[in-house]
């Protein structure tokens, strides 16, 4: 059978389209909202690691492990997360340094590793109130 | 062709309506979130933060509901509130009042006892003569004060349990509750809270800092202690972590004759010392109680700052029921046992004496 599209078929098409990302941004933020801040590692998008960043905590060194010997290695602390090191050829996750708030990212292409920040920052305010 | 559009479309509009249900559950599920509420009650402005689903606002309402009906019991400004009709029926008769301020004033009395007077909420002469918080305050002469001050006398409050009474013995007599009814309201209106289920909340009684639970965050909650000199500049010089908590500071620098301080330097602030009626002058600037009860700390705040860091500190290691600070004139802190180790002083300036 002959398919031929019309200029209706698009317009439904792209209406779903709109949809579809309407939808997933709104979950996407709403998961973002009133959240702890936390370190969301992934690779290939497939696992996923949360790491909740409190203050006082020890630093955590994590050896995220993208499947066939590579590797790349996170530090998180309370002020920061930074890729330390990585087996990955162009180093530029490693290059990116330091990120310290929500919505900040490091990529690492190669090996299809992503460390982002998300949350709520709660070091914005030092204090919740004053008595007074 | 026709047939083919007909048999997508439906697919599609499926898709959509799976989607938006998607997206809907998202937006209107009850996840928890911020809730806030400003209200002008209590001669103060008051704001409720709570951590609530959808049903935050309701509970809301249900707390600034209960601060109006306490407003309406004690002010001293609605002329037929309780504590009106007992000013106006002293030396008359007893006065029958609503539960609510029975307890608080048998509260107030008890910490009169327990300051052998320092706190009397029989003050009220006093308060009007200076009316440091009307818009016409004025320093009084010694006579005037003399005379006003023996209607000062907390033993002159006749409790009656049975009837619910209140009676103040000498004719003009009177008693503000200034001084107690917010750490009363706020420790109500957490009661509200939790009744409602909320795990999460601050409120701020006009300066009187409560908290419930933790953070959201599984945090204390971090409260700065306000700068004493900072000319009405919202900025603090130290901080407590609190949870379950109330923070209440009493000081001179909230409220007094600013004209005359800035001719003659002298501060008549708003809280008074019932031995001599004028006011507070024990070489402190501030103090800070902390308690489980905001009603306790907002009572012993005043109560420390009138008697001084020694004996006032002494009183709150007796009691066993709150913690404090006082800040001396000269940018000292002292504290009760154990309480340094809960502060952080963020201002160089001021100094924890051990």
């Amino acid at each position: 059978m002959k398919i031929s599209i019309k200029i209706g078929d698009i317009f439904v098409y792209a209406f779903a389209v709109v949809l579809i990302i309407i939808s997933l941004t709104g979950m996407y933020l709403m998961g973002l909202n009133n959240d702890k801040r936390s370190v969301v590692i992934e690779v290939d998008k497939s696992d996923s690691y949360s790491i909740e960043i409190r203050e006082g905590m020890e630093p955590v060194e994590l050896r995220v492990d993208a499947g066939g010997g590579r590797y790349n290695t996170v530090v998180i602390t309370y002020e920061e997360v930074r890729i330390e090191e990585a087996n990955c050829p162009d180093q530029l996750c490693v290059k990116t340094g330091a990120i310290r708030s929500p919505g900040q990212a490091i990529v690492c292409l190669p090996h299809k590793v992503t460390v982002t920040i998300t949350g709520v920052d709660e070091r914005q305010s030092d204090i919740d109130d004053i008595a007074h | 062709m026709r047939k083919y559009i007909v048999r997508t479309y439906p697919i599609v509009i499926v898709i959509c309506l799976l989607l938006l249900s998607i997206l809907n559950g998202c937006a209107f599920g009850d996840k928890e979130k911020e809730h806030s509420k400003n209200v002008f009650a209590l001669n103060t402005w008051i704001n409720i933060r709570i951590y609530a689903g959808r049903e935050g606002p309701k509970i809301l309402d249900r707390a600034v509901q209960r601060i109006d009906e306490i407003e309406r019991r004690m002010s001293i400004t609605i002329e037929d509130s309780d504590v009106s009709r007992i000013n106006s029926n002293a030396g008359i008769q007893p006065v029958k009042v609503h539960d609510d301020t029975f307890k608080v004033i048998e509260k107030a009395l008890e910490y009169s006892r327990l300051s052998e007077g320092t706190f009397d909420i029989t003050i009220y002469p006093i308060v009007q003569l200076w009316g440091i918080t009307s818009e016409h305050p004025r320093v009084p002469s010694d006579e005037e004060i003399r005379e006003r001050l023996r209607l000062v006398d907390y033993r002159k409050v006749v409790l009656n349990k049975e009837e619910g009474t209140v009676y103040l013995q000498e004719k003009g007599m009177g008693i503000d509750l200034g001084a107690i009814a917010k750490g009363y309201a706020a420790d109500e209106v957490v009661r509200v809270l939790k009744q409602a289920g909320v795990k999460h909340a601050l409120i701020n009684m006009g300066g009187n800092v409560i908290v419930l639970g933790k953070k959201p965050n599984d945090q204390p909650w971090r409260i700065g202690i306000q700068d004493p000199r900072s000319d009405g500049v919202r900025r603090h010089i130290a901080v407590v972590e609190a949870v379950n908590e109330s923070v209440v500071s009493s000081g001179d620098y909230e409220r007094y004759i600013e004209d005359v301080y800035k001719k003659t330097g002298v501060r008549y602030h708003h809280i008074f010392d019932t031995s001599t009626g004028y006011p507070a002058d024990s070489g402190l600037m501030a103090t800070t109680v902390v308690a489980e009860n905001s009603i306790d700390a907002d009572a012993l705040s005043t109560i420390v700052f009138v008697m001084g860091a020694d004996k006032g500190l002494d009183i709150v290691e007796q009691l066993g029921n709150s913690e404090a600070m006082a800040v001396t004139v000269d940018k000292k802190i002292y504290t009760s046992r154990g309480f340094d180790k809960r502060l952080t002083v963020t201002d160089e300036e001021y100094e924890i004496m051990p």
